[in-house]
């Protein structure tokens, strides 16, 4: 049975990121997959504390990452899964800090300083990275959040060998705007838009979730 | 007396990007400046909670109680900040993104600044690959969002072509020591 797991970098484990996430693995589901997704809220661990362990020839961290904490397990779980789902939202620009934090445990170990870069991966992994904002796709491009997408989509085809991203514009911040100071967009316009457009987003995390699914019982 | 906070997001002591940091620490300290050098490496800070307390109460004040909340009582009370990160992956270091996530409560919902005046903010960044303008987009995006709660984006410094390693030290690299020296020398000028 292929397992898909989900990793949430939002510290909301209810709303739009969380729920994109759902829609996602249920879609893997629907293929047959087993799904898990963890939250990232829930656990203590840093960044790369760039002691290069990874990276010593005959080392016994060579290819893993030595850091031991609670993001451990999750990079374990990543080793032995078939396709991979990441979602964050975007915070000043780029992906939560939590999100990065896991990205570079991740993804560092598998590198190899070769000239291009190889991957100590080892197999082809179908990956996808989710992404949801508070701005436009227009506003996306004029402040060139394109390039940081870019260039993850770029670092997890090279770790992985395949990568696909999924973008979720304008999303609704709150259930009540009145609690919060807000008047950077009229809120309704924002409600109409959970109603309207969210739900595609949704289907399209799904019609996702299936493609990784499908993915990787074709690769596993 | 006039006070700089210097953030280190690098996790390494004795690297290049600490190395730089002193040597505008050293430019500060012949202003006559006093410095605090901040490892964000050493302390101990979660990610935003995206729980919108500061903006619920319109409080430039931050419901998690961490270490951050010393480094934003040091913020407000700093004549100007020095930031000096590593590139990893693209991008800043991730302990640098936790930083900058939870200067949220320094940004009003309407984007208005919260930190007063317009106190100067320099950079120093620190990238193994030798193009320095590969990543300028990312960089110039980091500056812009530091910027948004109120401080000065004033000069910033792409040391490039540096490895831990394999090539030579950044001390070798004069043009870097001096352009990190002139950093804190100028950024209450």
């Amino acid at each position: 049975m292929t397992t898909v797991l989900g990793i949430n970098g939002s510290p909301r484990k209810t709303w739009n990121t969380a729920t994109l996430l759902e829609k996602t693995l249920e879609g893997a589901a629907s293929t047959g997959a087993r799904t898990e997704l963890v939250h990232l809220g829930d656990l203590e661990f840093t960044g790369c504390t760039s002691c290069f362990a990874c990276k010593l020839k005959g080392g016994k961290s060579y290819g893993r990452c030595a850091v031991r904490d609670e993001l451990s397990p999750v990079l374990d779980r990543v080793r032995e899964a078939d396709a991979l789902i990441l979602g964050s939202p975007i915070y000043f620009g780029t992906v939560t800090g939590m999100m990065r934090c896991c990205m570079e445990r991740l993804l560092f170990p598998y590198l190899v300083y070769t000239r291009p870069p190889a991957s100590l991966f080892g197999r082809t992994m179908p990956t996808a990275f989710l992404y949801t904002m508070n701005v436009s796709e227009e506003q996306m491009r004029e402040n060139a959040y394109t390039v940081h997408i870019g260039l993850n989509e770029n670092v997890l085809g090279r770790t992985f060998g395949r990568a696909e991203t999924l973008c979720s514009f304008e999303t609704l911040q709150f259930e009540d705007y009145s609690k919060y100071i807000f008047n950077y967009v009229d809120p309704e316009e924002r409600r109409e838009r959970r109603r309207t457009v969210f739900p595609q987003d949704c289907e399209r995390a799904f019609a996702l979730g299936a493609r990784l699914g499908g993915g990787a019982a074709g690769t596993g | 007396m006039k006070s700089v906070a210097i953030f280190i997001g690098s996790p390494r002591k004795g690297g290049s990007t600490h190395i730089l940091a002193q040597e505008a620490e050293r430019g500060l300290k012949d202003r006559g400046i006093e410095t605090d050098l901040v490892f964000l490496n050493d302390l101990s800070i979660r990610g935003c909670q995206a729980c919108y307390y500061c903006k619920k109460h319109d409080l430039a004040e931050c419901a998690i109680a961490d270490d951050m909340q010393r480094i934003h009582r040091l913020m407000q009370a700093s004549d100007g900040i020095i930031v000096a990160s590593p590139i990893y992956f693209g991008d800043v270091s991730a302990q640098t993104k936790l930083w900058l996530d939870r200067l949220f409560p320094f940004i009003g919902m309407d984007l208005s600044p919260k930190l007063p005046g317009s106190r100067p903010a320099s950079f120093i960044f620190t990238q193994n690959q030798p193009d320095p303008r590969l990543f300028s987009r990312q960089i110039g995006t980091f500056m812009q969002m530091v910027g948004l709660t109120g401080l000065s984006v004033r000069n910033h410094l792409v040391a490039h072509d540096l490895d831990a390693g394999h090539k030579p030290p950044v001390t070798e690299k004069q043009e870097f020591m001096n352009a990190a020296y002139r950093i804190g020398r100028d950024l209450l000028e």
